[in-house]
């Protein structure tokens, strides 16, 4: 038996043949109906892709990408406790959310090998004083970070007020010049949070990125944008989780070379909470598994998941050591280093890319169109617009269209939670005076977990 | 603030180097050769088949664990037997008391059976049972079984596994000699194709050999070739291809390679139509390569035991974007124990996540085209055809398996791989890197065998009571002429003893009494570990520690390893005894299947130092006393040593019954041989 006869004894399928027996085993029943999928971000997805079906190949080099540790820094010498131990326990590049005010940044990262670990200071707080004591840190190795839009439309309020914010932000990307790692960081996580599906939230990163160009080109300072971190939130559909990032990594470089500067940006995927349930909470681990995995082949720079239990529980080592591990086996038994470029080819993946790439760039020329983000911030049409994705998707699921295993289907009824939970696993509703309305995360569960917390 | 107008911007394509084709690239699904899926339009009306393996304890026990499973979105059921069942041993036989109800549900007549789908329509659940050693007289049970519910046989769906090639390579699970399992295989198809045209009256199994340590290519190999062995025995009792080739199902293992399980599955549908392609059928379904999947049971760990819910994971989104038509999740702590209620729920919502979450059921085969999929696909394919047309070349499959070539390569590769977790060249999390004290120790679910087997004793005794003996003995004396006389359909003369009340035993006895009863001899491969580990610290501290023992004693030490019970998984047995080999050891193997008294004996014979236990189902319980006393009956001061799947919960009480040393699963090797050392 030689290989080569495979070849001459079957005929080649082509795209008609194929369709006209999904037609003739529909006995009737309408095609586009029963075998066309109309996804949320308003693509059809066909039941099957071929070769036909590539227009322009888009094929991305394998990358090295790196496990990441998300560490909420309240105190410098605890968080570099458990950012030494996730290090000796795999991961390979640290994210610190610095939210203290005084931190030592020196002692937050005393014993990290910074030439082999990535370590990322994203900023919580925005003055001189902090600016000066970076300066006095002298850590040039590490990457600090700020974005004081995103903390406009996650809280409402600037920093300060959007005038002192900006000016603020340019002195600390100043620091450039000597020799340290100022770098943006765009919170489109919260963006996937709220409810904003793939596409607007690729329309959203290039809205977002769009109106830092503008601002420093106007101020003639467009050579201090070295660097920009995305924080993208992962969902559970897997392949259009592949798709978001391809298509920003289309996306971006075009909107740079309009303004003619080369910026270094990573892609950071983080799995999101939307999906997971307060629930069945172990079932979390199962979404997270996948999440990763598609982060992995979406070409992401770093992945790193929440802990499943984090709805209810405190964060705990445990749990996080558990989806720490996840990416090691994703890394290390699956794979997943070697393979990390098997979405290239795959037409179903091409085709997902080409369609997300096109509608987000249709948006973002849209929000453009109408004075850009932090205008349409301002007077709410972002916030609406999301919202109105919210609630959209949740009506699906309301419908029982959509399944949240645990939450909407398959619950196990005997499962108590309000007892044995170290949190409230719904967002605590905080009156406060904003300059806008912020833009928050909206879990899908909670619509029915929070009837069944306050039945238990 | 003036802003630069962005209106015309537009995507920026990375630069696209050409990519090579390949041959196979081009082929759909829902035609041959299948390629991209066995059907059109794949999960896209229907998803695969949600079958959870499961079965233990007693009949009512199994019946109430089916019931929970179909209520919680499980779609069709798939039975495990008890060992005693497989090897054709009702409960009452003397010698089978330690795996009674342990690893499965003990079936021995038709009421046992009648009790495992009580309140369960055979008409509307497909029901798969893995039984390959005792086939006729439980495929005779579920018959009458499903006449008793009024169901005709021509509605019966499921599938029977029948697969006892695989038996004889890697899971040893037998009872008769090759050439009489063969001829038992080709009576079933031979009667399902006439009557049962719904059921699948084998599934070809590859799974045991992934499990066993075949890498894909092997796995693919030795399956297909099983599977053409298969077509040409029913070929040559008459029938015609088209009458059975369609209903032929296969069953693959998918391991943690993420992209070569996918590929592997499309590979297999490739290969399976052009072998079937030469027995020129007019019905292309008979070119049609239809499979179940279970994720590996052999990549999951003891240690951290809750990491293996994203092993199971990444596994069941490999077999569904590979094209499965049925899957089996394990649940994570199924590397030590049946799984709980618990347990069984994550493994089962982890297939209801990826069908109803994910929306990767929306298009077929969503990896096309892919450069690591295609090329995958096409060295598979190559690496496989190779293998299968030496196999061909040597005079078929069970020629091939009569060599002991196919399992001597299994076992090679399991060793290699061995080697390389032991030396840390491949790292399994949890186990040998990113390791942790954190205790995180699981409920373990325990069968309580003495009284299975009492509730089991009573109700043949009863059984035998309430039947016509005579009636029983004419059937059963019809089934051995049968046999002997190479005439009959052995199916149907097991359905008529079945009918008269025969039991299992008695029915696999009568069959015993012309074909005798097969048994293998198990031995060490010698030099396969040992130049995997060769360089490694560990080794070069056992090499130091075998010394100093030579030197003392003047002999190396010696070591009789044995399997009691009736399990044959032998991957781990025939490991470590050829790894202890290779590290200078002196190691005697007893064959499967003993007793503690066999082993006992055995080992005052060869005056060992030493003697093991391998226990993969719990029998040890029972066993071991029983080793421990008739070793001191003997006068051996033998060390006794257990290795295997043993809870953790479990040792004390062990070592108070005498077990010097307990090595649980995942064990290094070296680490325990120098431990080895030290005691004795």
């Amino acid at each position: 038996m030689s290989k080569l006869e495979i070849d001459n004894r079957f005929s080649k399928l082509n795209p008609s043949a194929w369709k006209q027996m999904i037609q003739f085993q529909l006995e009737g029943e309408d095609y586009a109906q029963q075998m066309i999928f109309h996804s949320l971000e308003g693509i059809d997805i066909k039941p099957f892709y071929t070769e036909e079906d590539l227009n322009q190949s888009i094929d991305f080099a394998k990358r090295d990408w790196s496990i990441e540790e998300s560490i909420a820094v309240y105190q410098d010498v605890e968080a570099n406790k458990l950012a030494l131990e996730a290090i000796d326990l795999g991961a390979e590049s640290i994210h610190f959310k610095v939210f203290t005010p005084n931190c030592n940044f020196n002692l937050l990262v005393e014993g990290i090998d910074l030439n082999t670990i990535k370590v990322h200071l994203c900023l919580q707080q925005l003055s001189e004083e902090l600016i000066d004591r970076i300066v006095s840190s002298q850590l040039k190795q590490v990457v600090f970070s700020i974005d004081p839009l995103s903390k406009f439309y996650v809280t409402g309020n600037w920093y300060l007020n959007q005038k002192s914010d900006l000016k603020l932000l340019t002195t600390f990307l100043e620091l450039i010049q000597q020799g340290f790692q100022p770098s943006l960081e765009l919170d489109n996580y919260s963006i996937a949070e709220a409810g904003a599906n793939n596409v607007y939230q690729i329309a959203m990163v290039l809205a977002h990125l769009a109106e830092y160009l503008h601002y420093f080109e106007a101020e003639n300072k467009l050579h201090l944008l070295k660097r920009v971190t995305i924080k993208l939130g992962v969902g559970t559909h897997f392949f259009f989780e592949i798709a978001k990032v391809r298509a920003l990594r289309l996306l971006i470089p075009s909107l740079l070379e309009a303004f003619d500067v080369e910026i270094s940006y990573d892609l950071s995927s983080k799995t999101s909470s939307r999906y997971y349930t307060a629930y069945n909470s172990v079932q979390n681990l199962v979404r997270s598994s996948n999440s990763l995995l598609s982060s992995v082949l979406s070409t992401a720079d770093t992945v790193s998941g929440i802990a499943h239990d984090s709805l209810i529980y405190n964060s705990n080592k445990s749990s996080n050591r558990l989806i720490r591990n996840q990416l090691l086996l994703l890394k290390n038994e699956a794979g997943l280093n070697e393979h990390q470029d098997a979405a290239n080819g795959s037409y179903y993946i091409n085709y997902l890319t080409e369609q997300f790439s096109q509608k987000a760039l249709g948006i973002f020329k849209l929000i453009e169109k109408n004075q850009g983000l932090l205008f349409q911030l301002k007077n709410g049409s972002i916030q609406k617009e999301i919202e109105k994705q919210h609630l959209k998707e949740l009506e699906l699921y309301k419908a029982n269209k959509e399944v949240l295993i645990g939450a909407t289907a398959f619950k196990d009824k005997r499962e108590r939670l309000k007892k044995v939970a170290e949190r409230k696993p719904f967002l605590v509703k905080k009156s406060r005076k904003t300059a806008i309305i912020p833009i928050v995360k909206r879990r899908i569960a909670s619509y029915w977990e929070e009837k069944r917390w306050n039945h238990e | 603030m003036s802003r630069r107008s962005l209106q015309h911007i537009e995507p920026v394509y990375p630069k696209s180097s050409s990519k090579k084709k390949f041959d196979h690239q081009g082929y759909g699904a829902g035609s041959p050769p299948y390629l991209r899926g066995p059907y059109a339009s794949m999960y896209l009306k229907k998803p695969w088949t949600i079958r959870q393996y499961a079965g233990f304890s007693t009949a009512e026990e199994s019946n109430e664990f089916y019931k929970n499973n179909l209520r919680g979105g499980q779609t069709g059921l798939s039975v495990a037997f008890d060992l005693p069942t497989h090897r054709g041993y009702d409960s009452d036989f003397k010698n089978i008391y330690a795996d009674v109800g342990k690893s499965g549900v003990a079936i021995d007549s038709i009421e046992d059976m009648e009790m495992l789908f009580d309140g369960i329509s055979l008409k509307d659940i497909s029901v798969s049972m893995t039984m390959n050693g005792a086939v006729l007289p439980i495929m005779a049970f579920y018959i009458c079984c499903a006449l008793n519910q009024g169901v005709p046989l021509n509605e019966l769906r499921g599938t029977l596994q029948n697969d006892i090639l695989k038996e004889f390579m890697v899971r040893n699970t037998y009872i008769y000699p090759e050439k009489a399992s063969m001829k038992i295989v080709s009576d079933i198809i031979s009667y399902c194709s006439e009557h049962m045209p719904k059921f699948n009256p084998i599934s070809i199994s590859g799974y045991h050999m992934l499990e066993a340590g075949a890498p894909a290519e092997i796995e693919l190999a030795y399956t297909l070739a099983d599977g053409l062995e298969y077509v040409k025995t029913a070929l040559d009792t008459g029938m015609k291809i088209d009458d059975f080739a369609p209903r032929l199902s296969f069953f693959f293992g998918i391991g943690m390679d993420h992209f070569t399980e996918i590929s592997k599955l499309r590979a297999a549908r490739v290969l399976w139509a052009q072998l079937m392609s030469e027995f020129n059928p007019e019905n292309p379904k008979s070119l049609m390569l239809r499979t179940h999947c279970q994720t590996s049971g052999w990549s999951l760990t003891a240690q951290n035991p809750l990491n293996n819910i994203c092993r199971t994971s990444l596994e069941a989104a490999a077999a569904a974007f590979g094209g499965t038509q049925s899957l089996h999740t394990n649940a994570l702590d199924e590397a030590m124990t049946l799984p709980t209620p618990q347990t069984a729920k994550i493994a089962r919502d982890t297939q209801l996540h990826l069908q109803l979450e994910t929306k990767i059921t929306k298009t077929v085969d969503p990896f096309g085209g892919s450069y690591v999929v295609e090329q995958l696909t096409d060295d598979l394919i190559e690496k496989a055809s190779r293998l299968i047309e030496s196999i061909i070349n040597a005079g078929g499959m069970t020629q091939f398996i009569a060599s002991g070539a196919p399992k001597e390569r299994i076992a090679k590769a399991a060793i290699e791989k061995q080697a390389e977790i032991d030396s840390g060249k491949t790292l399994i999390i949890g186990l040998n890197s990113f390791t942790t004290d954190a205790d995180e120790s699981i409920k373990i679910l325990k069968v309580d065998s003495t009284k299975v087997r009492k509730q089991q004793v009573e109700r043949i005794q009863e059984r035998k009571r309430s039947r016509s003996n005579k009636l029983v003995e004419e059937a059963l004396e019809q089934l051995y002429l049968g046999a002997k006389n190479n005439t009959d359909n052995l199916l149907e003369l097991s359905v008529i003893a079945a009918q008269k009340g025969a039991t299992l035993g008695e029915m696999s006895y009568a069959l015993e009494r012309v074909y005798g009863r097969y048994s293998a001899v198990a031995h060490p491969i010698k030099g396969v570990y040992l130049a995997g580990v060769k360089d490694s610290k560990d080794y070069l501290e056992v090499k130091e520690q075998l010394k100093d023992y030579i030197s003392k004693k003047g002999r190396a030490p010696r070591l009789l390893m044995s399997k009691m019970g009736q399990d044959g998984h032998d991957r781990g047995y025939g490991a470590v005894a050829s790894a202890l080999e290779d590290l200078g050891l002196e190691i005697h193997m007893t064959p499967l299947f003993q007793l503690p008294e066999e082993v006992a004996k055995k080992a005052v014979e060869l005056e060992v130092d030493a003697v093991s236990m391998t226990s993969l189902t719990a029998a040890h319980s029972s066993l071991i006393p029983e080793l421990k006393s008739s070793l001191q009956k003997h006068k051996s001061q033998a060390l006794v040593i257990l290795g295997g799947i043993i809870p953790k919960s479990e040792y004390t009480e062990l070592h108070n019954k005498g077990v010097d040393l307990i090595f649980g699963p995942g064990t290094n090797i070296l680490k325990a041989a120098s431990l080895i050392l030290k005691q004795l």
